[in-house]
């Protein structure tokens, strides 16, 4: 029957946003603190055109490829309205962080292309930090192409390797990228719904323990929980009091203000359409 | 006394009508996928056009429990209707299962052959049975997708095949082709899949990808298994509470959704067979021989079933008697 469950898989595409923490520091400090998202809108496009130039002088370099990479996957799914212009930018956004982490792996590096076991065996061999670096960065951008191609098959078969990347980065430091990988993790878990052998219980642990290892200063984790979660589960007291939780917050959080007046813009907006879907 | 009772009553009713009825419907089907989307806009449709007589509700995800669980809610009132497998309907018109039978067809041109002709007695069954239903929507293709390669009735008797809880026609196509399957809830496939506890299931392209258990299995033996199909069906003592303008409303709405969906899922299915080549699996081709074979094996297991009493020996006839006359083109 009609399993296309995921087509909409409806990921928190803005989890990428998460990644410009790496971009270079002062610019870095400067996006993810600044609340106005019209002005980094409008600034930040300046910056991918300079990051282009760079990665086509220094095409192995790692560092350079990885920012432009996240950049890249953060504008598109913040402020990119037009799929096709999506659609490119995160096309982009993947093939950087590909290139990144072929740079760092020198071996067999093409995971899309990798038969399941094949890929799962290659996981075995990740175990350095920057690998597992290049790896989440890689995963990360995979899912903004997923998203933006959920009516291609062979994307969504793509979820799988996507899952068992975050998988691996998460045994390995469940806090990383201050628990964004748990947040994939919690969303990803939640994509079946229990009558079609989800395990939602799984998602929701994913995502206390995402809002436990970030202290509730991370505002788009109650966000994901709620849209994801509580929506899949039908718990209109959960995902009411988790939304409004989000919105009755300060936002005001070094390194993360930006993402959550984002969150708490989402926040209101799923709270206003809780009547209806419930 | 009675007449200030009655004016009471002839008030409630009339309270009631200037509501409106809203329709709760339930599926297995999570928020956010074509099928909830497409409903829904039909449902806004349906709003719009009625001037808010009749309105649509939906839980999806099997927040209402699995299908007999539905059945029974809708039985109860505390539903009116579902998306659902017409593989549920067994009880309500046995010969809607014709589409079910093993191996019935081998193309799709097959399918809209023997669709054309007989989709509006099964709908037609469905509502003798008690449910207004609004066209089949496909499921696609089942496809045999295991460990080892499969081509013939004896490899499948070797494999540890797995069907689901609760689907009695797969118990009973499994019984009519001398398989002992292994019965495991949804949630529990991928993981016998990796332990070895099952290594063969059939199932449609997209749900082989969605439920990631082509991760886990190596052939897809290249002959359709079964045919499926699922279809919105509202508890028809309630869809006549409906005004009759505003029943024709309400069909000409589902009605345009579920064909939508009946084309849509034919080419998700199609693109997902691909998807799942694309992916690494590996066709286990059968030579005419092989191929005739398995047919011939399939024909005695439908036998089976209609001694099991899962369709008729006169549908089975009529529905095989226009594949011949197809294939004879």
């Amino acid at each position: 029957m009609k399993f296309r469950l995921f087509l909409a898989i409806a990921l928190p595409i803005v989890l990428s946003a998460c990644s410009v923490a790496r971009l270079p520091e002062s610019f870095n400090t400067a996006v993810l603190n600044n609340p106005d998202m019209a002005t980094v809108e409008a600034g930040l496009p300046a910056y991918l055109l300079t990051l282009d130039g760079m990665v086509v002088n220094y095409p192995e370099n790692v560092s350079l490829l990885q920012t432009s990479s996240t950049l890249y996957g953060a504008y598109a799914t913040l402020f990119v309205a037009e799929p096709e212009r999506r659609r490119h930018m995160v096309s982009v956004a993947y093939q950087r962080a590909s290139a990144a982490y072929c740079a760092v792996m020198k071996s067999p590096c093409d995971l899309k292309e990798m038969r399941f076991d094949a890929f799962e065996q290659h996981l075995t061999k990740v175990d350095k930090d920057r690998e597992i670096n290049a790896l989440y960065i890689l995963g990360s951008s995979w899912v903004g192409v997923i998203q933006e191609n959920s009516n291609d098959w062979n994307a969504i078969a793509d979820l799988a390797k996507v899952q068992t990347i975050m998988e691996k980065v998460a045994a390995v430091d469940p806090t990383y990228d201050n628990g964004q990988v748990l947040l994939y993790l919690g969303v990803l878990n939640t994509l079946i719904p229990p009558s079609l052998g989800g395990k939602p219980e799984v998602a929701h642990a994913y995502f206390t323990q995402a809002m436990d290892v970030t202290e509730g200063r991370n505002l788009l984790i109650p966000v994901m929980f709620a849209r994801h979660y509580a929506r899949l589960v039908f718990d209109q007291a959960l995902h009411d009091s988790l939304l409004q939780s989000v919105i009755d917050a300060d936002p005001e959080t070094p390194g993360l203000w930006l993402q959550n007046v984002y969150a708490q813009k989402l926040a209101r907006e799923l709270l206003a359409s809780s009547v209806d879907y419930f | 006394m009675i007449k200030p009772f009655l004016v009471a009553t002839a008030c409630a009713l009339f309270s009631m009508s200037a509501m409106g009825i809203t329709l709760k419907v339930s599926t297995a089907y999570p928020d956010g996928t074509s099928i909830l989307n497409t409903f829904r806009a039909a449902a806004d449709d349906i709003d719009r056009d009625t001037e808010g007589r009749v309105t649509m509700r939906f839980y999806p995800g099997g927040v209402m429990g699995d299908d007999q669980a539905v059945l029974r809610k809708v039985r109860i009132g505390q539903l009116h209707g579902a998306i659902i497998q017409t593989g549920l309907f067994a009880d309500v018109f046995r010969d809607g299962q014709i589409y079910n039978a093993p191996m019935l067809f081998r193309t799709f041109e097959e399918v809209d052959f023997v669709r054309e002709k007989f989709d509006q007695t099964v709908t037609d069954g469905y509502e003798q049975g008690g449910w207004k239903t609004f066209g089949l929507m496909e499921g696609g293709f089942a496809y045999l997708v295991s460990v080892n390669p499969v081509i013939t009735q004896d490899d499948l008797k070797l494999q540890k095949f797995w069907i689901p809880s609760n689907d009695a026609i797969s118990e009973n196509i499994s019984k009519a082709f001398g398989i002992s399957p292994i019965v495991l809830g949804y949630g529990e496939v991928k993981t016998s899949l990796e332990t070895g506890a099952i290594n063969a299931l059939a199932s449609p392209p997209i749900a082989t990808i969605s439920m990631q258990w082509f991760t886990k299995v190596r052939y897809i033996t290249d002959q359709p298994f079964l045919y499926t199909a699922a279809t919105m069906a509202i508890d028809n003592k309630v869809f006549q509470k409906i005004s009759p303008e505003d029943q024709v409303i309400v069909s000409q709405h589902l009605n345009s959704a579920s064909k939508t969906l009946d084309q849509l899922n034919r080419v998700d299915n199609i693109k997902a067979y691909e998807a799942l080549l694309n992916q690494g699996l590996e066709v286990v081709k059968m030579n005419d021989e092989e191929r005739a074979r398995l047919l011939s094996d399939s024909e005695r297991a439908s036998e089976k079933l209609i001694e099991m009493g899962q369709y008729s020996q006169e549908v089975y006839d009529l529905v095989t008697g226009w594949l011949t006359e197809y294939r004879s083109r």
